[in-house]
């Protein structure tokens, strides 16, 4: 924090890194590794969604994490009524001036939380999505360029649940990581009563990274070195999610990219200074999870049974991928 | 084993199981069947069959009565199939003097013992295709038991059915060292069939690997069936130059070896005599046989050719003279001894050689003459023409054998003999008349012709169509004059060995000495008078040397001395004039019939090979390891190829790891390993990091790493290799050993890539 330039060492990443999980782990219980995905997705410049079923925290985690770093942040409480102008903005016409002028929508903030976004109309939802995927939003012909970094952590119940437009799988693919919070445990469960019953912590959350440090965080995982082999294995998982017959839709290649980048901020938490194929392989089913479609007779019994058998689907995936040794060239 | 003893119920086969123990018994049932080129009859082929059924049905019994454990009847099948075996062989071939007929007594294990002896006597002098009498279906029962019982462990104990070409391959390549025995190419297909069969009934679904493998048993059992006994034989060449082979049966090659330019000296000696004599090799008396050969010798230890009897029937008052003669055999692939007739003793032997009583002929089960040099004592019987005259016709009792012909001996023979000595009344005239026909127009000496007329054999018919077409060698002359002898009632034989040789330069002290070569390989008549015993004659033209009681036109007047062919070949024309030719370059004995009298040494040399071939995979994979361990510590390896070690030895003591998991993953599944820890764990935690970063992480790094940890790697990596060895129990250690799955794993997969 001394330190005034635009990076960061191994120490100081871990450090910060460190520091927000600590933030976001006083208000979210016994979640380490739902926690640790979201702030993956964080450092990867990726968009994260949690889906999982009402009140389990999927809002309170979202909150938290942008709680935790000091940056502009924005929610939107996605309705069906939602329109897509608000959620980008506006041109309006200056009556004073005489000229249209953009009023920005909650998306230019560097974490934009959106909550419960599978209760929007489509329309809304692409609206969304695609500035999520382009970094920019156009509006009456102008286009007008978003923060950096820029985070979408939106939060969706699942499909079965009343009054909810599923996303289509082309704007599931944006995501970067999915995660499901789950239910807590026990122990975390009382935890989370006790501290509840007089305020909210998270109001007492302080922010623990500002901008600036974030930015330089990003940065070094941008620099993380990942091999020839990792890289040959990320593409032979997803070759082989598209080959797969219990498969109707394989990985994208986009798939394949955030593959490698969540990976890199996998390794940069770890302390690695390059990527190893057990990142890959951690990070298979957040990453690639919610983008495969199961073919009609594995998903014969409904979306939870599906979400379970796709990750048993990739994890026989996996597991049946040869892991490529160094540089290949040896025998 | 407690499983039953708690609660004995009916066992249980397993139907994939006794049809896996079938196909076996059908592989080991046509691969049996192809030693038909080598035995006579069946009887050995059912016997082999049922000891085959008897191993594999008490490995199949043992696995149905445990099926709950199978380890357990996995270790235990082998060796109850062996005990069963043993009972088997006691009960057939020793029951009567077994305790209750088959527990083995001491009587039963020299039983054995001389069976086998006798089966080496057998196999060594039998030709082939052999009757398989007692002793030899003894050795194969034992033999077939053995490949069973390896069959039996390889399919099932080991699971590993490929490996069942090994006792296979053992099979095919008996007959191979046999000189006549080829394999049979049916017999080989089906059995390659039946193996392929068996391979893919086990890996139904990996039809590159089990053809390739199949593939490469069938070559290999083409193949080294060919080389195997040649090596065998020739290589042990080393020092005497190239090799004259006669074999156990010199008859068999006499032509081609008369035929072949190159003469290779046979073996040189000297003696104070100008006048050398013929040196014999063996006897040929037993006319009813297909190919004649020398008959099956017994030989008795007690037989030491030291003290050699007196020659049979010579009397008293014949002249004798006495001959030392000093042989020195250079390179003469033969169990027979090359001597003078009559020897009263031969010293100076080194190998384990008897004499015969009747032919006093010297022969040997379990050495060659190559190499030996030994002085004889012998006499030369010069009988008068009187004394032949003497004979008369008469012929001691106890000679029939000699006196037997085959009963379609063709009627030419006879007429021609009777034709010849008309008038002749006593044996000796009648023996000269014949000799004197022989040697007479239109008879000529001819290498090739007998070969071009297809008359190049030895039995009587070969002699009828030699005495109408009037040309041929030494054999022909010597088999006419014998069977003809026999015709008129004169005891005969006929004896192959060689004429004297020619003289060569020098001297040793005073001694004349002969060298002996491949062109002077012959064959002779031997005639018996009654008083006199037995007497050579020489019916062969332009060969050798007729003796001094045996020239009608000269007799009493001695013979010029011998030449032998040192000044040329035969006038017949039949090869270039030049003479004969001794060549010092290093050649292959062209025929090995060798292969049958040193079988023994053939046996011993298979095995041996098969020992190596056994221990081959256990080199190639130690090769791997120590290379590897070099390259670290002389800082070239690289970390990864630490890892692979550690993968390889890790699938050898039987941890699966797959190619599927990651560093990280292997170590966790290794950590569960029993001892994979403290020092071991870290050292394994390190060689993980010291392959992490040089296989993930930026080039640069790694090549300084390698080279400035790699002693240290070194070290990690035999701590963990340590202690993954030690985890598993001694025979997992020994198969990993010896057959390390690693290395079956590569193999197989160079060869489905290859495929």
């Amino acid at each position: 924090m001394a330190k005034s330039s635009d990076t960061v060492d191994f120490g100081e990443f871990h450090a910060f890194s460190r520091d927000i999980l600590q933030s976001v782990e006083t208000v979210i219980d016994g979640k380490h590794e739902a926690v640790e995905l979201a702030l993956v997705t964080v450092l990867a410049e990726g968009h994260l969604l949690i889906e999982d079923v009402p009140g389990v925290g999927k809002t309170m985690l979202a909150k938290a994490l942008a709680r935790s770093i000091d940056c502009t942040v924005n929610r939107i409480q996605f309705t069906p009524d939602l329109l897509p102008s608000d959620v980008t903005g506006v041109s309006v016409f200056n009556q004073g001036q005489r000229e249209f002028e953009f009023k920005p929508g909650p998306m230019f903030a560097n974490i934009v939380i959106g909550d419960e976004i599978n209760r929007a109309s489509p329309k809304t939802q692409s609206a969304l999505l695609e500035s999520m995927e382009e970094g920019q939003v156009s509006v009456d012909g102008v286009t007008y360029p978003l923060a950096r970094p820029f985070t979408v952590v939106a939060t969706q119940n699942p499909v079965e649940m009343e009054g909810t437009y599923p996303l289509p799988e082309a704007q599931r693919d944006r995501f970067m990581i999915r995660i499901s919070m789950g239910y807590p445990d026990d122990a975390a469960e009382l935890a989370m009563l006790q501290r509840r019953e007089t305020s909210s912590p998270l109001d007492l959350l302080e922010p623990v990274v500002n901008l600036k440090q974030l930015t330089a965080m990003i940065g070094l995982v941008r620099g993380i070195f990942v091999s020839e082999a990792v890289e040959q294995y990320a593409v032979s998982i997803a070759q082989e999610t598209r080959r797969d017959r219990e498969l109707r839709l394989g990985a994208s290649p986009r798939a394949t990219l955030h593959l490698i980048r969540a990976a890199k901020a996998r390794a940069a938490l770890d302390g690695r200074e390059f990527v190893l194929p057990d990142d890959i392989d951690a990070l298979a089913v957040p990453v690639l999870g919610h983008r495969l479609i199961a073919s009609a007779r594995v998903a014969g019994a409904g979306s939870a049974f599906q979400a379970n058998s796709i990750a048993d689907i990739i994890h026989r995936v996996v597991a049946g991928t040869a892991v490529p040794l160094g540089t290949g060239a040896s025998a | 084993m407690s499983e039953t003893a708690r609660a004995p119920r009916a066992p249980r086969f397993n139907r994939t199981d006794l049809a896996r123990a079938a196909l076996l018994l059908v592989v080991f049932g046509v691969t049996l069947g192809g030693l038909h080129t080598i035995l006579e009859g069946a009887a050995w082929w059912v016997l082999s069959l049922s000891l085959s059924v008897v191993v594999f049905a008490t490995g199949a019994i043992v696995r149905a009565i445990l099926p709950r454990v199978p380890i357990a009847a996995r270790v235990l099948a082998p060796p109850v199939a062996a005990v069963a075996l043993g009972i088997t062989i006691v009960i057939r071939f020793a029951s009567d003097v077994s305790l209750w007929g088959f527990i083995p007594t001491g009587e039963t294990f020299a039983r054995f013992a001389t069976l086998v002896r006798d089966a080496g006597y057998s196999i060594t002098w039998q030709n082939v295709p052999a009757n398989a009498d007692e002793s030899i279906s003894f050795v194969l029962a034992l033999g077939v038991g053995t490949l069973a019982l390896l069959g039996e462990l390889f399919a099932f104990s080991l699971r590993l059915p490929a490996l069942v070409g090994l006792p296979l391959a053992a099979i095919f390549l008996v007959p191979g060292m046999t000189p006549e025995g080829a394999t049979d190419g049916w017999f080989f297909a089906g059995s390659a069939l039946a193996y392929l069969a068996l391979l893919l009934a086990e890996r139904p679904k990996r039809y590159v690997p089990v053809l390739a493998v199949g593939a490469v048993a069938v070559i290999s059992g083409l193949v080294v069936p060919g080389w195997l006994p040649s090596t065998d034989i020739t290589a042990t060449n080393s020092g005497l130059g190239p090799s004259v082979a006669t074999g156990v049966n010199p008859m068999l090659h006499l032509g081609d070896d008369l035929r072949e330019n190159d003469k290779h000296v046979a073996l040189t000696y000297s003696t104070v005599s100008d006048q050398p004599e013929y040196l014999r090799l063996v006897e040929v008396s037993d006319f009813f046989s297909k190919d004649w050969g020398p008959s099956q010798p017994f030989l008795d230890t007690d037989n030491r050719p030291v003290d050699m009897p007196r020659p049979p029937g010579l009397a008293v008052g014949v002249n004798t003279e006495k001959e030392v003669t000093y042989i020195h055999v250079a390179n003469l692939v033969s169990p027979w001894l090359p001597i003078p007739y009559p020897a009263s003793s031969v010293t100076g032997l080194t190998g384990s050689w008897q004499y015969l009583p009747n032919s006093l002929t010297i022969a040997s089960n379990l050495t060659l003459a190559r190499g030996e040099n030994y002085t004889v004592s012998s006499v030369k019987i010069a009988p008068s023409p009187a004394q032949l005259l003497a004979a008369g016709t008469t012929v001691p009792a106890g000679l029939h054998d000699y006196l037997s012909l085959p009963p379609d001996t063709p009627r030419i023979i006879a007429t021609t003999a009777a034709r010849v000595t008309a008038g002749e009344t006593s044996n000796y005239q009648k023996a000269l008349a014949i000799q004197q026909y022989l040697r007479s127009a239109p008879f000529e000496y001819s290498e090739v012709a007998p070969v071009t007329d297809d008359y190049d054999g030895t039995g009587v018919e070969y002699v009828a169509a030699f005495l109408e077409q009037h040309r041929g060698y030494c054999i022909h002359f010597a088999s006419a004059m014998a069977v003809m002898a026999r015709e008129l009632g004169i005891p005969s034989r006929i004896i192959v060995g060689f004429q004297p040789g020619h003289l060569k330069n020098g001297d040793d002290q005073g001694r004349h000495i002969f060298e002996v070569t491949t062109a002077d390989l012959h064959a002779w008549p031997e005639l018996y008078f009654s008083g006199i015993g037995w007497v050579r004659f020489e019916p062969t033209p332009s060969r050798g040397s007729v003796p001094d009681y045996a020239n009608q036109s000269t007799a009493g007047v001695p013979p010029v001395p011998v030449p032998g062919t040192g000044s040329g070949s035969p006038s017949t024309g039949d090869h270039s004039g030049a003479g004969p030719q001794i060549d010092e370059g290093p050649t292959v004995a062209r025929w090995l019939t060798s292969g049958e009298s040193s079988s023994l040494f053939a046996i011993g040399g298979v095995l041996a090979a098969l020992i190596v071939v056994l221990f081959i995979p256990a080199m190639v994979r130690a090769g791997r390891r120590i290379r590897r361990m070099r390259g670290l510590a002389s800082g070239t390896g690289t970390a990864e190829s630490a890892w692979r070690e550690l993968l390889e030895t890790a699938e050898d003591v039987g941890i699966g790891l797959g190619p599927t998991l990651t560093p990280r993953g292997v170590v966790a599944r290794l950590q569960r390993v029993k001892g994979m820890s403290g020092g071991s764990a870290e050292a394994l935690e390190r060689i993980r990091a010291a392959v992490e970063m040089e296989g993930y992480g930026r080039p640069a790094a790694d090549k300084a790493l390698g080279a400035l940890h790699g002693p240290e790697l070194a070290k990690d990596l035999s701590t963990v290799v340590a202690c993954l060895r030690t985890s598993v129990d001694e025979g997992t250690r020994i198969r990993a050993a010896l057959l390390p799955p690693s290395l079956v794993r590569r193999s197989k997969r160079a060869v489905a890539r290859f495929a």
